[in-house]
């Protein structure tokens, strides 16, 4: 079989548990991908090839004892090195962890084992979720597969350049103010921050508790959806965990979209910030897209991109120093620049500033939700450009404020990055579809109706020419 | 022990002689900037924001 690297996880469960795939020789085929190309684009922090192939082993063997299988049996996938795995090492890409060894694997862990998936490794991040790209840490920073010469966006950034780049099918990340949607904005792929407390965040070096999310990096719209069904789920260790039923993804994604109404937030990108004019063209061509395949397209207004984002910024990094202060009193030369220059600002913080944020948040979600009463879905922009050279540092600070996903972890809305296309240059340009408290379900049938009909998904780098080191 | 902030930027006197002068300003300058952007009301009501939940007494919560 050609192009074992391509397959989507939900076919390669099928051939494997049809007996047409080996797990092994699926394992083999990404490990050498992995061997070949990650040179160029350091996803990877951590892998255990022998390791993997016992895993394979032991689910090829499983397939042909005729065991009972999982939606992910065989499948291949990897974890953003926030997210425990029993022995791996969870760093956190920092020296502060260098030494750090799990006890156990995290509940997402343990849910995408139990339904088979194969572990390949841990991957590269921004220190602690927050400073990256950075060259001062022990370890390189991630690279984008369509052009290692630009970031892969982050702070998930080893989880978007691995599934980019066809060495697993499924990665996750976390998303605290939008790390999981701006990796797969810049890597061409899906990413869903789903509903806050929807997915456990139980063995996740914390950067924010009250705004942290963990979600899946994929290709297509029906991986990312199968993945979140299978990480999602009621924790009760979790204290931000939502006892929830989960809705059959799979059912909802062939549904179509004719007669949803679905409300477009452009002030985010024609007035708060001004977008790219590519990004800004492929959100319009997205929405006449949407609109004939049945959709009803309105234009509504939110409180602007600023206001949002000073509410996230201050609880995030208020609970973030919460975290990091006895560290930064006593090893902050272990801390990469860039983390340093991210965070401290939050020492600057008062208890008064903390709570009015947290009052401010509960407000902003209240009138966010209310769009809800009158619309199924609202379509917005993600980045406001495509990715940045990797080793510009003014570039890359420039472009991180340059978004509209705080908005979403500030309220706590399931929202969805999906690839619109790509740049005259050739990066990946990307939108976002954010749904009502707990309908994940809504955003996946409206990807999926869109991947049908543009086709965006189905196109890949060529590492050839886009990971060589020259 | 009693936290003493640093004239200077703003921020703990134990995190600016930590990071040093220049980082702790620079920092000190954005807290300043991203409050000054942060949206304030004087309604006052128990919200669920800052109410701390009883559940969360109760021996073992969270665990």
């Amino acid at each position: 079989m050609n192009d074992l690297h391509w397959l989507e996880a939900g076919e390669a469960a099928r051939l494997i548990a049809a007996r047409k795939l080996s797990p092994v020789e699926l394992t083999k085929a990404l490990l050498a991908r992995i061997e070949k190309y990650d040179g160029g684009l350091n996803a990877f922090l951590t892998l255990r090839p022998e390791q993997s192939l016992a895993d394979a082993k032991a689910a090829e063997d499983a397939v042909m004892r005729g065991d009972a299988l999982g939606p992910l049996h065989g499948v291949p996938f990897a974890l953003k090195d926030i997210i425990d795995a029993e022995g791996w090492p969870t760093t956190a890409h920092s020296r502060l962890l260098a030494d750090n060894v799990a006890a156990a694997d995290a509940p997402v862990t343990a849910r995408l084992r139990a339904t088979g998936g194969i572990l390949m490794g841990k991957l590269s991040t921004h220190e602690f979720a927050l400073g990256g790209p950075s060259f001062d840490l022990p370890w390189p920073p991630a690279r984008n597969a369509w052009g290692r010469d630009y970031s892969p966006g982050g702070s998930s950034s080893g989880s978007g350049a691995a599934v980019a780049a066809g060495f697993v099918p499924i990665a996750l990340g976390s998303d605290t103010g939008g790390s999981v949607r701006n990796p797969a904005s810049m890597n061409g792929l899906l990413g869903m921050k789903a509903t806050y407390g929807r997915v456990s965040r139980r063995g996740v070096v914390p950067l924010s508790f009250s705004l942290d999310h963990v979600g899946p990096l994929t290709r297509t719209t029906a991986d990312n959806a199968l993945a979140l069904s299978v990480i999602a789920g009621h924790d009760p260790g979790d204290p931000g965990s939502a006892d929830e039923p989960m809705p059959d993804m799979a059912s909802q994604l062939g549904r179509g979209i004719k007669g949803l109404r679905i409300g477009v937030i452009r002030h985010f990108y024609t007035k708060d910030l001004i977008a790219d004019p590519e990004m800004a063209a492929a959100i319009e061509a997205a929405l006449t897209v949407l609109e004939d395949l049945g959709a009803e397209i309105r234009e509504i207004e939110t409180r602007p991109l600023a206001q949002y984002a000073a509410c996230n910024r201050v609880i995030l990094l208020s609970e973030a120093c919460a975290i990091h202060e006895k560290w930064l009193t006593e090893r902050p030369g272990d801390y990469g620049a860039l983390l340093i220059g991210r965070l401290l600002p939050g020492m600057g913080f008062s208890g008064v500033d903390y709570v009015q944020a947290t009052r401010t948040r509960a407000r902003y979600a209240a009138e966010f939700n209310e769009n809800f009463n009158t619309l199924d879905a609202v379509v917005t922009v993600n980045n406001m450009e495509p990715a940045f050279l990797i080793e510009d540092f003014e570039a890359g600070e420039k472009h991180y404020p340059r978004q509209a996903r705080t908005p979403f972890n500030v309220t706590g809305n399931p929202a969805l990055a999906v690839p619109t296309g790509f740049s005259s240059s050739g990066l990946p340009l990307s939108m976002q579809i954010v749904t009502a408290q707990f309908d994940e379900a809504m955003g996946y049938c409206i990807a999926a109706a869109y991947e049908a009909a543009t086709g965006w998904t189905s196109r890949h780098p060529d590492l050839d020419k886009t990971a060589a080191v020259v | 022990m009693a936290k003493q902030e640093n004239q200077t930027s703003g921020l703990p006197e134990a995190v600016a002689r930590a990071v040093g002068p220049e980082r702790a300003k620079k920092a000190g300058e954005a807290a300043r900037t991203a409050i000054g952007r942060l949206d304030r009301d004087n309604h006052w009501s128990q919200e669920p924001a800052h109410v701390y939940r009883a559940a969360s007494w109760k021996a073992g919560a969270g665990q």
